[in-house]
């Protein structure tokens, strides 16, 4: 289960990046690659300093304030922390 | 065919071919000491540039050994400043605390630690200088300064009935990734394939003792375990496909599409020296050449694994058949397979004594390499 007031961030093996020839975000870590989708991307960003779910929602929530994202980040999230791209400080 | 889609992701730097240690089974080619005219500082800066600028995103610096160029840290530090996620590949032969920390400042991604086996003795032997205790040392301070605990053992006859106690010495290590892979044989590896190639029974038991290893520590160490492929009956996908991901500079700046490629016949090889990464990557005849499928020859040309396996690796089907555009005889359709099963028929009958082979087996030192192109010219 999600904790929601633990302070999450991204994993230090983990590199977040803008890839322009590839015209996305990136996430890199050893010899490998992952292509991010523009609301991962929006996502990951929130944990780029450590913050709680809670509070990352919020502030997606304030940035996209006509949907319903909820669900999607609640599902990403706990994606990025079973894969260990997010970790708990 | 010419697939500009594809970005060279992957660049690995072989900065230098100079290596302290002497390995049976190198993969750097039989006359590295040839091609000892080295890019300088400036030169391999502008390569990083270029292939930045192209796509390029992970970097290996690699060599021989890395850690013998002077301006390792100036390497580390300027495509870390260009963004990229650079890997050291090294032995761990010159990598001080001192080195450790500043990479780690300059923003260096992993640093992979190769062991040639977990038990002093035969470590000395198969790279042929004492140097386990410094690469304990070395492991000790990767996880100090907190990089990602990456170690690569490569396989073969002579260690592989080890496995055991080089797994007990990855934990100890707390290595986060393990990959054992069996040696691939090409240049060093296949010159001395005859002392190389594991038994059948070697692999079962190495399985065997892995699938414990695995239960009893559980997901905490992620562990790869690589089958030598004269084993498999279908090829490794090499490279992803021939100029789809990876590029190779080599010591001399000469720019491949793998490690390997360098020993192909008939090829022009461009050098960074001469020509831009972009048009060596784009345009140039040797990285076009086995891109896509026009090039292929039966049974590769109507296969329907084709897009799986690009045919395997023109270097192996070179080495093996003498045609680089053959069926990579690994494929039980090719119908060179029977070179490939003779070999591993041998080795399963062969007696190696320990005392022997030190004798017989080729270290890869200087003096082979210059013998060997001596041989070869």
């Amino acid at each position: 289960m999600l904790n929601d007031t633990k302070k999450l961030k991204l994993s230090a093996q983990y590199r977040f990046q803008w890839e322009e020839a590839q015209k996305c975000y990136v996430l890199l870590y050893p010899e490998g690659l992952i292509k991010l989708g523009q609301s991962s991307a929006e996502i990951l960003k929130q944990f780029l300093e450590p913050q709680s779910f809670k509070d990352a929602l919020s502030n997606l929530q304030a940035k996209f304030p006509d949907a319903k994202i909820e669900n999607d980040v609640t599902t990403f999230v706990s994606h990025a922390i079973e894969k260990n791209w997010l970790e708990y400080e | 065919m010419n697939n500009k889609s594809s970005l060279p992701l992957w660049l690995n730097a072989e900065i230098t071919y100079k290596c302290p240690l002497h390995c049976v089974f190198c993969y750097n080619p039989l006359n590295y000491a040839k091609h000892d005219n080295e890019l300088d500082t400036e030169a391999w800066i502008r390569v990083f540039s270029e292939a930045r600028k192209l796509g390029s995103v992970q970097l290996g610096l690699s060599g021989g050994e890395p850690m013998l160029r002077k301006d390792i840290e100036i390497l580390v530090e300027e495509s870390c400043k260009l963004g990229f996620f650079t890997n050291l590949i090294t032995s761990g032969i010159g990598l001080t605390e001192e080195k450790i920390e500043n990479f780690k400042r300059y923003g260096l991604g992993q640093i992979q630690l190769s062991f040639q086996d977990s038990t002093k003795e035969l470590n000395d032997f198969l790279s042929s200088t004492k140097t386990f205790e410094l690469k304990s040392k070395v492991a000790k301070l990767i996880k100090k300064y907190k990089y990602p605990m990456v170690l690569n053992v490569v396989l073969h006859r002579l260690n592989i009935d080890h496995i055991e106690e080089i797994l007990n010495m990855a934990l100890e290590m707390q290595a986060d990734h393990v990959e054992l892979a069996n040696t691939q044989y090409y240049a060093w590896a296949y010159l001395n394939r005859e002392n190389l190639i594991p038994t059948k029974d070697q692999i079962l038991n190495a399985e065997k003792k892995l699938e414990e290893f695995r239960k009893k520590v559980g997901n905490k160490m992620k562990l790869y375990f690589v089958l030598p492929d004269y084993y498999e009956t279908r090829p490794k996908a090499c490279m992803n496909g021939w100029g789809t991901t990876f590029l190779n500079i080599a010591a001399d700046g000469m720019a491949l599409p793998c490690h390997e490629a360098r020993m192909l016949p008939n090829i022009d090889l461009p050098n960074v020296r001469d020509h831009s990464i972009d048009w060596i990557w784009n345009e140039s005849s040797l990285f076009n050449k086995y891109r896509g499928f026009d090039w292929m020859e039966e049974p590769c040309k109507s296969c329907n694994e084709k897009e799986k396996d690009f045919g395997g690796c023109r270097c192996q089907a070179f080495l093996i058949t003498g045609n680089p555009d053959s069926t990579d005889p690994i494929c039980d359709k090719s119908p060179n397979h029977y070179i490939i099963t003779e070999d591993v028929k041998k080795a399963q009958n062969k007696i190696i004594d320990k005392n022997e082979v030190q004798n017989v087996i080729k270290f890869r030192t200087d003096k082979n390499s210059l013998a060997i192109s001596e041989k070869n010219n």
